[in-house]
Order: structure tokens, then sequence, then C-alpha cells
């Protein structure tokens, strides 16, 4: 469904993802680990055409999106819940979630404005509330809410755990095993390895600004080497 | 006693013109983080156009101002898209060098074609007045104040409640969400500019109907439209009304208490305490 080829990016002259590989068959919940500052959030931002790659290629069904605007690239059904959230914190609830389908034209929106409430009932009772005004779980709730109103079928997540409780990451992340079961694939990126490869089919390890790992779930949870980098367990 | 009534009601009144630049002017930079400085210059092109329509079609400044607001609408989206969209995403410092440019060259232009010499907008109710309760109300500027609030409620519903207006306040709010979600940005800045300059282009007509004016009247008018803007807060939509209303008031008291040489006077004295109080703060974003 994707595959990025031989991928560098940087910001000015300074680079900072050397030859990135990755695949993502349709279905897959594929997890994306990395410590601070390895280059996950780089690489979805050029995903997403915010960053203009330097090298390589990135094919999504066929079509190379690596020139493609922002615009177009969320038309061919990618969609990012952007790290931080990037809520817009002056907006209701409901006109972020409706900010989500900005681009869709079809008659469902209402339809499904009414099963994100279902999904998260805290937002269907602050839909009027500011945004800006939610707790952090509940702004996690509200973006993962506006990209699935999109529509996507390529979801890409950035760190949605981050400072969030441990109960609400677990409901979260169980969540995006419910979505894919409805047919959307899942980009997955998370410091937390543990969380994530138990709920992904693969996963890459990026070190550095370069991939230095992949493979399925439970051979990468069972890596010695990476148990002692992100877990500090022996 | 009576007397005051009358001066407070002339600043009342007076606030509807001030409004409506900067309903234009608060719009740009509330959405876009833009200072316009060419704002007054558009204003008083606008006057200008107003007068040539009059004088060789005859035809009444209320009667063109649909179709003056619509040249704007057009000028300014085509100006931003091909133009200001260049440089407004690099540094402020850019946005004011090309504004104060454009400005340069839009009073240059005016004063080509219509020289130095101050105008008017000659009607005949432009001079006259309603009478109500011993007050006088005249009748151009009683129309700006009623004007810039149905303009202001037009603006709040079309932000509010219109997709494309949710679009604006979105890519308001920050322009990487905004992407995120399928707008294209130039197009969301090239619509305000728009918009923004065929409002400006409403207050320029109301401003040419009450006040004779040059191609150098430009710069005070930028100059009102800050202070105002600042006074109601960037980028909301009654801002311009409530901080309209402020500048007019104290404007019309001030002159009466200084004496009419010193117009202006107030604007200026405003702007540079704002500048002290706020050098820098005045020059960021509006919190939406
Ligand atoms: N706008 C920017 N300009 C310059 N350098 C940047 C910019 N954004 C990120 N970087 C640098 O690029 C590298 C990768 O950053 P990136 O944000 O992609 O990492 P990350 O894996 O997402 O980290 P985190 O887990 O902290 O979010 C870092 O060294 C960072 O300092
Ligand atoms: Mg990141």
């Amino acid at each position: 469904m994707l595959a990025i080829k031989d991928l560098s990016v940087g910001y000015g002259d300074t680079k900072v993802l050397w030859d990135i590989n990755l695949e993502i068959a349709p279905g897959e919940i594929v997890a994306l680990i990395g410590v601070n500052g390895a280059g996950k959030t780089t690489l979805l931002k050029t995903l997403m055409g915010l960053l203009p790659p330097w090298t390589g290629s990135i094919r999504y069904r066929g079509q190379e999106l690596s020139r493609l605007d922002t615009h177009r690239i969320v038309k061919l059904g990618i969609n990012l819940t952007p790290q931080g959230r990037l809520l817009f914190t002056g907006m209701s609830v409901e006109e972020n979630l409706l900010m989500g389908a900005y681009l869709r034209r079809d008659s469902e929106v209402k339809h499904d404005l009414k099963h994100i409430y279902d999904l998260f009932p805290r937002l269907s009772e602050r839909k009027r509330q500011r945004a800006g005004t939610l707790s952090g779980g509940e702004q996690q709730m509200c973006a993962l809410g506006r990209s699935l109103m999109s529509r996507p079928s390529l979801l890409l997540l950035d760190e949605m755990s981050l400072g969030l409780a441990p109960i609400v990451v677990e409901m979260l992340l169980d969540l995006v095993v419910e979505i894919r079961g409805q047919g959307t694939t899942v980009l997955l990126v998370e410091q937390d390895i543990e969380e994530a490869l138990l709920r992904a089919d693969r996963g890459y390890v990026l070190e550095g600004g370069r991939m230095e790992m992949s493979g399925p779930s439970p051979d990468l949870l069972s890596n010695a080497s990476l148990r002692v980098a992100y877990l500090g367990l022996a | 006693m009576h007397l005051w009534l009358q001066i407070i009601l002339n600043g009342i009144l007076q606030g509807g013109i001030l409004g409506i630049s900067a309903l234009a002017f608060s719009l740009q930079w509330g959405v876009m983080n833009l200072i316009n400085l060419a704002h007054g210059s558009f204003q008083i092109l606008a006057a200008y156009v107003a007068m040539v329509l009059l004088q060789r079609l005859g035809l009444d400044p209320f009667l063109a101002m649909p179709l003056v607001f619509l040249i704007f609408l057009a000028g300014g989206y085509l100006l931003q898209f091909g133009i200001i969209n260049r440089v407004i995403s690099g540094n402020l410092f850019m946005t004011l060098l090309l504004t104060y440019g454009l400005d340069f060259v839009l009073a240059n232009f005016m004063i080509l074609l219509f020289t130095a010499d101050y105008k008017s907008v000659n009607t005949p109710y432009a001079n006259s007045s309603w009478h109500l309760l011993g007050f006088q109300f005249p009748i151009v500027r009683t129309l700006a104040l009623i004007f810039l609030v149905i303009l202001s409620l037009l603006l709040w519903l079309f932000l509010e409640y219109s997709r494309t207006g949710r679009a604006i306040r979105a890519t308001s709010m920050g322009t990487e969400p905004a992407r995120l979600m399928g707008l294209k940005i130039p197009k969301v800045y090239a619509l305000t500019f728009g918009l923004s300059s065929g409002l400006a282009a409403i207050g320029g007509i109301f401003f040419g109907l009450s006040n004779a004016f040059s191609p150098a009247a430009g710069g005070p008018l930028t100059v009102g439209a800050f202070v105002v803007t600042i006074l109601g807060g960037v980028g909301t939509s009654w801002g311009p009304l409530v901080g309209g209303l402020i500048l007019g008031v104290l404007d019309a008291v001030g002159s009466v208490i200084l004496g009419p040489t010193y117009v202006n006077i107030i604007t200026f004295g405003l702007l540079l305490i704002i500048l002290i109080l706020r050098p820098t703060g005045v020059l960021g974003r509006a919190a939406t």
C-alpha cells in the first residue's frame, strides 16, 4: 500500500533521515519505534507533504507522493494525527471534528460524527466546549476523532500516548486495533516499544535518522538488544 | 450638557467609519498575521473610484458600493495570490516591507491620476444631517455606524457558520493543522485578503463621503485602523465596533478640549502608548 524507498530528508542543510526504507501492506498495523529526536515526526511530515524529500521515493497505491501538495495527499486518503495534537484550540470540539471532514462532500458526515461520539462519549458531552479547554486525554481523543472524520485509508499516528495516563493510552491503543479491524491501515509511531508492538503486526526501529531494525512484532519484542535499549531489561 | 452629548454622539458616529476600516485591517492581521501598511491607501483608492463613478456616470456612491466591493475583492484576491503569498510565510518584517512598498506605489499612482489636491465625493446629502430629539445625526456617519453593525454581524455569521469561514478561522489558529485537513492555505489567504479589501473599500467610500481626501490621506487611516484593532482585540468580529466607538469618542472629546488644530493627536498618542506598553506584544498573532 505504502512503499518508502531510500528516502532522505532534512531541515535547512542538516540531514535528519538517511536512506529510509519502509513498507506497509493494506490492513496492517505497523509500529515505528524510536527515541526522542530519532526522526519519527520528520518521516511522517514528509509523508504528508509538509516537508520536501531530498532524495528517494514514496509510493502509495502505485502513485508517487513525494512531490504532491498536502491537500492532494489528504485527498488520497492518508491522514496524520500529529504529535502535540495541533487542535484548533479556539474552536469547539464539534467544529474540530468537522474540520477533519473538510474535504468530504458526501452525506454521511453527520453519521460519522455520531459514530465518533459513540466511540468517545466524553467528546459528546463536551461538543460545544472549546477544544483548548479539554484535558490532555480528551484532546487526544478529539485529534484522533478529527482524523477519523476524514475516513482515512492510511492513518498515521504520531505519539498519541505522550503525556497521557496509562489507562487512557491503553484505551486509545486498543481503539487503534478496532479501527484497523474496520479496514484502516495504521502506521503507529510510539516511544513505548512494548505497548506499540503488542498491537502491531510488524515494527521498524529508527535510530539517529537511520532504520536500524525491522521485523514481525514478536521477533522485535524478544530481541535482546532492543529490550536493553528501550526497556532497560537485561 | 447638551453640547457635550452632541460631541459624544459625534464621536460614536465617527466610530462607524473607523470601525469599518478596522474590520478589514483586523481580519488580515488576525488570520494571516499580516499588518497591511497599504490599508489606508486601499481605502483612499476606493474613495477615488467612488468619486469617478459619481462624476462620470452619475452613479450614487451607495449604489456603486456593491460594485466597488466586488472590484476590490477580486483585486485583493489576485494581489494576495500573486504577490503577498510569496513573502507571507517569511518573517513579519518582509510583509511590512512589501505592504510599505505597495502603499508607496498606490499613493504615487493616485497622485499621477488625481493630482495631490484635496478632492471629495460630492453628493447632495454629504453634509446634511437628520435631526432627532434635538440632536444632529450627520447622515453619512450615521449610515456608516449602521453599516458597521450589519457588516460585523454578517462577517461573524460567515466566519462562524459557513464552511469557508470555518476554514479561515482554522487557518488563523494554525497553518500546519489546517494543511493537514486538506486546506489550501494560499487560497484561504487570498480569499481573506480579497474579503478584507472589499470591506476596506466600503470604509473608504464612507470616508470619502464625509471627508476631503488626497492621495496622502492613507497613512492616518492605517494608523487609525491599527489603534482601533488593538483597542478592540485583534481578529475578533466585534472588536472593530468596540474599538471604533472608543477611539471615535476619545477623538471627538479630545479635539474639543485640545482644539481642532490637533486632529489625530489622540490617535497618534494612543499609538505611541500602545507601542511603549507592548512593543513586541502587539506584533504577535491574535489568541483566538
Ligand atoms: N523544524 C526543525 N528544524 C530543524 N531541525 C529539526 C526541526 N524539527 C526537528 N528537527 C531535528 O530533526 C531531528 C528529528 O526530529 P523529529 O522531531 O523528527 O524526532 P522524533 O523522533 O519525532 O522525536 P520525538 O520523539 O521527540 O518527537 C532532531 O534532531 C531534531 O532536532
Ligand atoms: Mg516526534
